[in-house]
């Protein structure tokens, strides 16, 4: 039955791409054939279902004026044979004093909340996985809605995966006296699309690489505002952000209605001597509004023995991207029909520096297989370069911006 | 370009019909992949974790190998 259903779907999902690609739109052939590929290949292989574990998580971000911190707590239980539960708990304690903040609206404290839930469903060489996300905050309301369907197949060589999203925003923007909230007013919906392709596919004996592809549309609606087709009111911006215009931050953002994004990514895994990996990730990303952008990232693990077994682990990421093509640090006196400051749409690139080291407990206590400490360090270098430091009293006053980021994570895992 | 798509769809369905592909990786010979070492994502909480300080902060999304979530990045 249920192969049945998930066949049924991927066909559909197969159908829909044909289409397009006969209408001669992205995505492209090459990426329909993949997915056919999948689609009339189904019935090959064998999956397992995700080890049952619980994590406890400490987080903290510190960079550019802004620390977020708080707890993620997540756990896995099978049920039966065939189904595996998955619960999450996820808190961000924020307080912000960004560039942003300090020269378009004054600094605040806020929390997000974020609740999970997923159920994966193994039946023979097929994996159905359902997942229920909710994020909130004073003046974002996220929720989501995830279905993802994957096999096994070429005697387990290959794994694909299909994936679909659905998320469905309430945007707010908080009125705040003497730094308090007294009124919350609704600007609009966002409705988030996501379709989602993944092939994961043993080369050798000590390598393994991985295929990712999404397609991601946000729209905006239920727009709230006097003028509801002007750019102005669109959802998709952010409601405390200004544009530079006639010396200054003088007018709100101008955002389009919708944005559509593209990322592929491949990453590998290469098992090293003395039970060592290295593993690289590479990533190209281009979206509706002319952000291109590219991601790699290289890193080493290393297992060891003193007394007791140790992980170390680290990695070098590098990002950059091209501005959006509405963007600018400063307009003149020219209005356009959309409008953007944010320094998250200018061109910038970052640097990370990542460290981590893992502590496996002794085996066979309680009911515990196994269980870990970890710890690890990011430090993240941001540098923008037309995005312009506009803080009068900042000794790099119209400047391009920098700032450096510290994140830290403690966690605590359990294998049961 | 919708004639590309056409032949790239036949190739397909013909190398499907027409091989088996048979593992060029044993079972027996998968002991070094099999390791924890090996895993794309060996800490899921982890990894969701930092996606989104990286998304909050950049314009690119995507492809992360998660199923995403809500962001509220205002």
């Amino acid at each position: 039955m249920v192969p049945k259903v998930a066949r049924a779907v991927v066909v559909g999902v197969i159908r829909v791409l044909m289409q397009i690609a006969l209408r001669q739109e992205w995505p492209s052939p090459v990426v329909i054939g993949i997915v056919a590929v999948i689609g009339f290949s189904l019935p090959i292989t064998a999956a397992i279902l995700p080890e049952d574990r619980a994590d406890a998580l400490f987080h903290q971000y510190d960079g550019g004026g802004v620390t977020i911190q708080g707890p993620s707590l997540k756990a896995r239980k099978q049920i039966g044979k065939s189904f595996s539960l998955a619960g999450s708990y996820y808190i961000d304690s924020i307080t912000s004093a960004s560039i942003d903040v300090i020269t378009q609206g004054s600094p605040y404290e806020e929390e997000r909340k974020e609740y999970g839930v997923s159920l994966d469903y193994l039946h023979d060489k097929t994996t159905i996985s359902l997942a229920y996300g909710d994020s909130e905050e004073s003046d974002f309301i996220a929720k989501s809605y995830h279905f993802t369907v994957s096999h096994s197949m070429f005697g387990d060589l290959t794994t694909v995966s299909l994936g679909y999203s659905l998320g469905a925003d309430e945007v707010y923007e908080n009125a705040y006296a003497n730094g308090a909230i007294f009124d919350s007013i609704y600007v609009g919906d966002v409705e988030r699309y996501s379709y989602r392709f993944n092939l994961s596919q043993v080369l050798t004996k000590k390598l393994i690489v991985n295929l990712a592809y999404d397609i991601i549309t946000d729209e905006s609606q239920n727009l709230q505002c006097d003028t509801p087709d002007e750019p102005v009111c669109s959802s998709l911006k952010n409601p405390y952000r200004f544009v530079w215009i006639n010396g200054g931050y003088n007018q709100k953002e101008k955002y389009p209605f919708t944005h559509t994004t593209n990322a592929v990514a491949l990453s590998g895994r290469y098992y090293m001597p003395y039970r060592a990996a290295m593993y690289g990730d590479f990533r190209f990303f281009s979206d509706s509004w002319d952000v291109v952008s590219g991601t790699a990232k290289l890193g080493y693990s290393q297992p060891f023995k003193l007394k007791g077994d140790w992980l170390l682990d680290f990695h070098y990421r590098f990002y950059t991207q091209s501005a959006a093509s509405f963007y600018s640090a400063d307009f003149g006196t020219e209005e356009l029909r959309y409008m953007a400051s944010d320094k998250e749409l200018s061109t910038f690139t970052n640097n990370s520096f990542a460290v981590g080291v893992s502590y496996a407990f002794p085996k066979g206590w309680w009911k515990i297989d196994k269980s870990s400490l970890n710890f690890s360090y990011t430090r993240i270098y941001f540098d923008y370069q037309d995005f312009t430091d506009k803080r009068f009293d900042s000794p790099t006053y119209l400047q391009p911006y920098s700032f450096t980021a510290d994140v830290v994570q403690l966690y605590f895992s359990i294998w049961y | 370009m919708h004639k590309i798509a056409l032949i790239i769809l036949l190739l397909l369905l013909c190398l499907m019909s027409a091989c088996s592909i048979k593992p060029w990786v044993k079972p027996y010979e998968r002991a070094y992949l099999a390791d924890p070492i090996m895993l794309f994502s060996r800490d899921p909480v982890s990894d969701s974790y930092i996606h989104h300080v990286y998304q909050a902060r950049e314009g690119a999304r995507g492809a992360e190998g998660g199923s995403g979530g809500g962001c509220g990045c205002n």
